[in-house]
């Protein structure tokens, strides 16, 4: 009996670990920011991911940055940010975008978001946020595909 | 009659009658074959029969819309189906299915076949892909082409589609406001199978997730209605990455209106697919685009939302 109960309980736990696979975001600590690695995808004037591959996460940029969408769309770049969860959908409505630091998102692109301070693609152009302070000032957790 | 007076040069050189224009409306049966067309005071002016495969029953080939909507060349009789000249005489193809065969199923084995081989319950749009009962081209992930498994378009989908259609057609809503894709803004409206309205009463709710302030905009829809979007200017002009996730949420298709063409996104057991309702198809580099999209939409399993807390 008591070893049924020891594979209920493996099996039970098991279950409830694969229901939450883990994420590049996992490293990335709650109001600390964060760097990230991965393709950047502009899907309009206001919404925009991060890809990594089987993973993505939403960024939080003003309109500013969207104005400069052709030198950053489908480049690699690093993203440095806070990542925040989204809000989930309300009941019995239908939600397909929220505001957060004033900045408008979509929270049907990807599982979390990023509000970001910094992107910088390989090579290429970089955007800082306009509140942004020196870079050497912003200790980073890493996370890449 | 009415005459006009041609000028060159600020001066008067010639008069001519001013030619007459009468305005048809040609009406289209459920595969979008036109089969009457009526003048403004809606009488009939003329009907076309056609035979399964589409040929005329009065066997006269006419320039312009004919079977399915595609334009017929009355001088040899052949259909142009966008991707491929079919011989409606023939039931077959003039060259072979740019679409492979589906090394799984076995699907599309046949690459010079019309709709499957039933053309009363599949039509071939743009000569690449049958759209199960419905006059439109439907998009899959190359991984989930299914051709016949693909769950028929109800009849209940189907009138929304056309009502999707109409504004696209119109850019007008069913209640008058006006569709404007070429702008920034994105515009919301809900369509239902009798008509299409804007202002979906839309909402803010404040919540805090991991500690900071987050207003959402959402909205309702009623029982069965679909939420429909525009793409404008700056903004991909086919669904985009968000456009799978209306249709998960309200398990509705979702429509998508850009500046020249209108989608649906739904979902099947395979996985999402896209129809292309109306407007200009897109060309081949579109196709792949969504093709890949539906990739992309399939494989994201996406939830979220849980380290957040009502009010702020």
């Amino acid at each position: 009996m008591f070893a049924w109960l020891l594979i209920s309980a493996g099996l039970v736990s098991g279950s409830a670990c694969a229901a939450v696979p883990p994420s590049i975001l996992d490293k990335c600590e709650k109001n600390e920011p964060c760097k990230l690695e991965g393709l950047l995808a502009i899907e309009s004037l206001w919404q925009a991911s991060l890809d990594f591959g089987d993973e993505c996460v939403a960024l939080a940029v003003p309109r500013d940055f969207f104005d400069r969408r052709t030198e950053f769309d489908g480049k690699r770049a690093v993203v440095i940010g806070d990542v925040a969860s989204q809000p989930p959908n309300i009941k019995g409505r239908f939600s397909y975008s929220y505001e957060i630091d004033g900045i408008r998102v979509n929270n049907n692109l990807c599982n979390k978001v990023i509000i970001v301070r910094k992107i910088e693609v390989t090579d290429g152009p970089s955007w800082i946020a306009g509140s942004m302070g020196s870079e050497s000032l912003i200790p980073v957790a890493t996370g890449s595909p | 009659m009415p005459i006009q007076l041609i000028q060159s040069a600020g001066q008067g050189v010639a008069k001519l009658p001013e030619p007459t224009l009468a305005v048809v409306y040609l009406h289209t049966d459920a595969l979008g074959s036109p089969v009457a067309e009526t003048d403004e005071s809606g009488g009939v002016l003329k009907r076309t029969r056609y035979e399964p495969y589409g040929a005329p029953t009065d066997g006269l080939y006419v320039n312009g819309p004919g079977f399915t909507g595609h334009v017929t060349d009355a001088a040899t009789g052949l259909t142009y189906m966008q991707q491929r000249y079919y011989d409606p005489l023939a039931g077959r193809f003039l060259s072979l299915d740019p679409v492979g065969v589906d090394g799984g199923s076995g699907g599309n084995f046949n690459r010079d076949w019309y709709a499957n081989n039933n053309p009363y319950r599949f039509t071939d749009p743009d000569g690449r892909r049958a759209c199960p009962t419905g006059s439109h081209i439907c998009f899959e992930a190359p991984s989930t082409k299914s051709g016949p498994k693909q769950p028929a378009i109800s009849e209940r989908q189907e009138q929304k589609n056309s009502q999707v259609a109409k504004i696209q057609r119109t850019g007008r809503l069913g209640d008058g406001t006006r569709i404007t894709p070429s702008t920034k803004e994105e515009q919301s409206f809900s369509v239902s199978p009798s008509g299409s309205k804007a202002g979906i009463d839309e909402k803010h709710t404040c919540m805090r997730c991991d500690g900071k302030r987050t207003h959402v905009m959402s909205f309702s829809l009623p029982e069965g209605d679909s939420p429909g979007h525009t793409h404008g200017e700056g903004v991909e002009q086919r669904p985009g990455r968000d456009d799978a996730s209306r249709t998960s949420a309200t398990g509705q298709t979702a429509y998508v209106i850009t500046k020249t063409a209108a989608f649906g996104v739904d979902s099947t057991p395979d996985g999402y697919r896209v129809m292309f309702i109306s407007g200009t198809p897109p060309d081949p580099a579109g196709v792949r685009a969504i093709e890949s999209r539906i990739e992309t939409w399939n494989s994201f399993k996406g939830t979220g939302g849980s380290a957040c807390s009502p009010g702020c």
